[in-house]
């Protein structure tokens, strides 16, 4: 890696100043939050729009409707433009309030995977021979709506592979949908390790290596890539619609001995606890409730380790669905990436849109 | 030709934003006409996805594997005769799709109020795959459907 590629990283960071995840500790690890909700991750978005010229501010706030709402995708840029200010041209007393703003509004976890990707983009940007816009720098933060005390407004960052819509004031506290996917899946940048989705894939790899024994886990069909995801123009299949029933889901969770349940709720929590605790904590009580649980299913399709492409980990519950698939990789399909989606059925978007 | 030509540009619009993929998958399109005596259909499948569905199924056969994955049903449960009319590659916005024709006849002593169509092709077995159906109007195209696996039927109006 260059000293210019590095310093580059090394200023795009968010959580410098975070430990790194070792991926063999993610299972206890803690994802701390500073204080959030709607009161102070609006105070840092007022923060932040302060801090940016007049014609950032414009770009950055688009009306609060559906079609600003539902516009994100995993694609790199060039393949679907983003709205919003790109992180890259922020200067640093901007990067500084746009940390502000995801400390607010994201967890430990949820800035370290943020700058994960990102680093992963970094990796990609050399082999970006057709110009798709692998680059850290290609990262955006926009509102859809003015960030306010009592009104809904969304806070997007997004990029490629990685979507976040984190909506406040609305019906439905929300932080979905929330894509994430990473390629390369492993690498280093220095002396740096990293294994961004470490903690989402060894829970997917350890709830779908107990269910390998379970025939009734298994999915009908193959999968080549997440079914709830996003086209190039957005979220434009927005409101989805889901399976019904307990056919074809997989197997209930009700069916689990504790200790695969266990599984179960781990691999949830892996996907929850990135937004910040203030979000993040009613939304895993309400996804773990009895009543929930006793409607969730957990479907698999592929090789249970999800070494091969085709490999599938899905979570569908009441409100809570979460897939996991792993593909070829785009600079390699020798290789292979993964692609992960969060939605939750009553409150994407905060549950506006939904008609 | 005329038609063909126009049906092209159409769906030219309609495939540009969901095949400008870097490294997910496209989908298929559907587009369904409904006429004096019957439907005409023409089926739009991406060879990547076709292969996969098929174990890498000769394209030449695409005619035949389309027909094996798509009815018309009448309100009397009664099906239509089909015939695949056309195969071919092609390309859309860079993207190599084998682009089928199936014409759909009705018997003649029913009507086409309440008929339904049944189109599972590639979705029979990838279960990520969907296919987006159209209704022709003239030069306009009007969606009807986002069709994934469980669902494999829609009305047409």
């Amino acid at each position: 890696m260059t000293k210019r590629r590095a310093r580059l990283l090394a200023g795009l960071s968010f959580a410098a100043t975070l430990v790194a995840t070792a991926a063999s500790a993610h299972e206890d690890r803690v994802c701390a939050s500073a204080p959030g909700g709607s009161g102070p991750a609006q105070a840092a978005a007022r923060a932040f729009l302060d801090s940016l010229a007049p014609i950032q501010r414009a770009t950055a706030v688009r009306t609060y409707n559906k079609s600003a709402a539902i516009r994100w995708s995993n694609l790199p840029i060039a393949l679907a433009p983003r709205v919003g200010v790109r992180l890259g041209d922020l200067n640093e007393a901007q990067t500084a309030a746009a940390k502000a703003l995801l400390q607010s509004t994201l967890s430990s976890c949820g800035i370290e995977l943020l700058d994960g990707v990102r680093a992963a983009d970094g990796v990609l940007k050399p082999l970006d021979n057709r110009g798709i816009g692998w680059d850290p720098a290609n990262y955006f933060v926009a509102f859809i709506g003015e960030p306010s005390a009592d009104k809904p407004w969304s806070l997007k960052v997004d990029g490629h592979h990685i979507a976040l819509n984190l909506t406040f004031n609305a019906a439905h506290v929300s932080a979905t949908p929330l894509f994430d996917g990473i390629e390369p899946v492993e690498f280093k940048v220095g002396e740096r390790a990293y294994e961004p989705l470490a903690p989402q894939a060894g829970a997917m790899r350890a709830l779908a290596t107990a269910l390998s024994a379970t025939p009734s886990a298994k999915l009908a069909g193959e999968f080549r890539d997440v079914t709830r995801g996003s086209t190039p123009d957005g979220d434009t299949n927005f409101p989805i619609t889901y399976p019904q029933g307990a056919t074809g889901r997989g197997v209930a969770y009700s069916a689990l001995p504790p200790a695969q349940q266990a599984l179960v709720r781990a691999a949830m929590a892996r996907w929850v606890e990135l937004p910040n605790g203030a979000i993040s904590k009613p939304l895993m009580a309400d996804y773990s409730t009895a009543a929930a649980l006793a409607q969730t299913y957990v479907g698999v399709a592929g090789m249970a380790d999800l070494s091969k492409p085709g490999s599938y980990v899905r979570i569908d519950g009441p409100r809570i669905w979460i897939e996991f698939i792993v593909q070829p990789a785009a600079r390699d399909p020798a290789q292979i990436h993964y692609h992960t989606i969060w939605r939750d059925k009553l409150a994407d978007y905060g549950g506006a849109f939904a008609r | 030709m005329r038609r063909r030509g126009l049906l092209g540009l159409a769906l030219s619009a309609v495939l540009a934003p969901v095949q400008a993929w870097s490294h997910a998958m496209p989908n298929s399109t559907v587009v369904a006409q409904l006429k004096a005596g019957g439907l005409d259909l023409v089926a739009y499948l991406p060879i990547s996805e076709l292969k996969a569905a098929t174990d890498d199924g000769p394209a030449a056969d695409a005619g035949e594997y389309v027909l094996r994955h798509v009815d018309v049903v009448g309100a009397d449960g009664r099906t239509w005769r089909k015939q695949a009319t056309a195969a071919e590659a092609d390309t859309r916005d860079g993207v190599a799709v084998m682009v089928v024709s199936v014409t759909f006849a009705r018997p003649p002593d029913s009507h086409a109020r309440a008929a339904r169509l049944r189109y599972d092709a590639v979705t029979h077995r990838i279960a990520s795959h969907f296919v987006l159906v159209y209704r022709r109007e003239g030069d306009a195209l009007v969606p009807l459907a986002r069709l994934q696996a469980p669902a494999t039927e829609l009305p047409l109006p």
